[in-house]
């Protein structure tokens, strides 16, 4: 009787976190880059790189993966409270670094992580991608 | 109509983790009626909360790694999307923000550069 | 009407108890810490989602649903440690099902009421009592409590750490609340407590403290809404006391943060409903006609309470009713509010005489009131010498900056101006 209830126990527990885990997550995409990167790039090497880009984002388009992919414009303001005073400054290369972003659909952290490393803009120097899990609680909402 | 994505910043995981339950709740109303506002009135897309841990893909001596997301440094907590006319209205709208009166908030606000042919 | 996606007013704090209670009750009393572990990190989620996605339609349900996952996750993780420690110990362990967790409205007034008799301990000081309370069963933070009680935040952590020690290695056994009655007196006096700390005069943190009489209040009806008590008439007349109480709260300062006494307190500020709610409460009580201290004590704060003006209270009926309190409770604090009703019925000597022949308990039991009270009734008097030796001696033993003030307005009162 004992070892059913704990069988029960162990089972729910694990339904529960696959559950969590099969239900397809949302994933942002910050992609970061030191400097304006395309804009150092010759006009050849441009076209290449968006096209390379391109093919990436509508591969995992069609592979029903991607909810949105933008990229940012450079300009930008930042407003900042501190203590309750609100300020206002212009984003400079300096303080910013988020050129675009994608929202993902990925099974779990690991999936979305090798999205972001199929992402054929590492084949230049320089590029981030941050990875960060859109929250979500599974059963709600 | 433009479109503006604004990140929510900020040094800590929460500015707000260390308040009492009941400033807590206060903060959870205002922010919480301020973007209902935006939704009901058609500015917000979509407003989301993203979780803290998470990993960075970079690349390092020619090869692709997955670092630990960096806590210490400024995180972003979460994001606006935004529909304005322009963007000192987008500018506007975040400054009506309400968490700014609680705890040392950043947003950045950046328009988006809309690419056809996606979605 | 409530609007939609308004939280009502305390519903951090109050789901906060409430979660902790039903999921103690799952885990077991002695993992009461890991209960308010999970449900900080549910309130937290909520703070972090509800301030993207707004506050959802049904928030306590949100919440719910947050923990209750949470805590399954923390007992499969533990079952899953202990699997590998040893299947010995697992097969020892004491498992629950993890349907156990049930947050439907009977469980979650019943798993508050077994937390409020774990918080009131029968080996655990008054101090430690409220501390718990505050913190497990209000959500108060420490800081709050501290406020409240006027003490830094590092007494207040000692006497949770005990108090939580205390819980922790009891044999208290929750599972049956049939105890409820047998620790029922420990509860209420509590319970007032917590009331009478909210209830002092005080210039700081008044939000706090009013808060705090309203959380005794709550607690209090917890009380009133068991099905496990049966009889209620001491419950109900706490309750009435507190409402009627409660209900002078917002008169006794002015907006310059000074104490109004009673007899000059503007009656139109004293608020309706809540003597309404005193009143019917106190119908309540007096059906089982069971007198208790708590009964007598509230049909005394009735009859201030209904009074058109000080003096046109009925003292007579006030000074009869602390009569029959005497024979319950025949203590010197008692006594000294007795005097108060002998003044303003028998004359201020009478008073005064009474109340001397009180000094030796007053001598051990250090109350400034009681200075106080001779003070003003010697003032009355025109004895202004003995007056202002017993203002001196009450702002000495006052403990607020409030209280001193005061005193010390009143003691000024009473020099005549000095010619110029």
């Amino acid at each position: 009787m004992r070892k059913t209830v704990l069988l029960m126990c162990l089972l729910v527990g694990t339904l529960t976190s696959m559950a969590q885990k099969s239900e397809s997550a949302k994933f942002m995409f910050l992609v970061h880059s030191g400097k304006n990167q395309m804009t150092e790039m010759s006009a050849q090497h441009q076209k290449e790189h968006i096209q390379k880009v391109g093919a990436y984002i509508g591969g995992l388009a069609k592979l029903g993966k991607l909810i949105d992919a933008q990229p940012l414009a450079m300009e930008g303001e930042l407003i900042s409270a501190k203590d309750g005073q609100v300020s206002q400054k212009k984003l400079t290369i300096a303080n910013q670094t988020i050129a675009g972003y994608y929202v993902v659909k990925a099974k779990d952290l690991e999936e979305a992580i090798a999205i972001a490393k199929a992402d054929p803009r590492f084949e230049e120097n320089g590029w981030q991608l941050e990875v960060r899990p859109i929250k979500q609680v599974s059963g709600i909402n | 109509m433009k479109e503006f994505m604004l990140f929510i910043r900020s040094d800590e995981d929460n500015p707000l983790a260390n308040f009492s339950l009941k400033e807590q709740q206060k903060h959870v109303e205002k922010v919480s009626a301020y973007i209902q506002e935006l939704v009901k009135s058609g500015k917000m897309k979509s407003a989301q909360p993203l979780e803290s841990e998470g990993s960075v893909v970079s690349l390092k001596n020619g090869s692709l790694v997955d670092g630990p997301y960096n806590e210490t440094k400024e995180v972003i907590s979460g994001y606006y999307h935004l529909m304005a006319d322009d963007l000192q209205e987008a500018i506007r709208i975040a400054k009506a923000d309400p968490r700014f009166e609680d705890g040392n908030w950043k947003i950045e606000v950046r328009q988006i550069m809309k690419v056809e042919g996606i979605n | 009407m409530k609007k939609p996606n308004q939280l009502i007013a305390h519903c951090f704090r109050n789901e906060y108890g409430k979660m902790i209670s039903v999921i103690t009750g799952y885990l077991g009393i002695e993992k009461v810490h890991t209960a308010e572990d999970i449900v900080q990190e549910t309130l937290y989620r909520a703070l972090q989602h509800w301030t993207f996605d707004g506050i959802p339609n049904n928030p306590e349900a949100w919440l719910y649903t947050t923990a209750k996952n949470l805590a399954i996750n923390t007992v499969a993780r533990s079952n899953n440690l202990q699997n590998i420690k040893s299947r010995l110990e697992l097969e020892m362990g004491d498992v629950k099902p993890t349907d156990g967790i049930d947050f439907s409205e009977g469980e979650i007034n019943d798993s508050q009421l077994k937390m409020m008799m774990a918080c009131c301990h029968a080996e655990l000081s008054e101090d430690n009592r409220l501390a718990l309370i505050l913190k497990i069963l209000c959500g108060f933070s420490v800081k709050e409590i501290a406020n409240a009680f006027f003490t830094n935040t590092e007494t207040i952590n000692k006497r949770l750490v005990r108090g939580r020690k205390k819980i922790r290695e009891s044999s208290l056994d929750l599972d049956d609340l049939d105890k409820l009655e047998k620790h029922l007196d420990t509860m209420q006096q509590a319970i007032y407590l917590l009331f009478n700390e909210g209830y002092k005069s005080s210039q700081k943190n008044i939000q706090v403290r009013y808060d705090l009489c309203l959380e005794a209040v709550r607690l209090c009806e917890l009380l009133a809404n068991s099905k496990s008590i049966e009889n209620k008439s001491e419950v109900y007349a706490l309750l009435a006391l507190m409402f009627l109480n409660a209900s002078r709260f917002q008169a006794r300062m002015n907006s310059e943060n000074t104490i109004i006494e009673l007899s000059q307190q503007d009656r139109n500020l004293w608020d309706k409903s809540m003597r309404y709610k005193g009143l019917q409460y106190l119908d309540w009580a007096i059906k089982d006609k069971k007198v208790s201290k708590y009964l007598i004590l509230a049909t005394i704060s009735a009859n201030h309470c209904v009074a058109p003006s000080y003096n046109k209270t009925n003292w007579v009926e006030i000074l009869r009713l602390y009569d029959t309190l005497l024979e319950l409770e025949n203590s010197p604090v008692v006594r000294l509010n007795r005097a108060i009703a002998v003044s303003n019925v028998h004359g201020n000597q009478q008073a005064i005489f009474e109340l001397e022949s009180l000094k030796d308990d007053f001598l051990s039991h250090r109350n400034h009131l009681y200075h106080a009270t001779l003070a003003a009734l010697y003032g009355d008097e025109k004895d202004e010498k003995k007056a202002i030796k017993h203002y001196k001696e009450a702002i000495a033993l006052a403990s607020t900056e409030i209280d001193k003030e005061f005193l010390k307005k009143k003691w000024e009162a009473l020099v005549p101006i000095s010619n110029s």
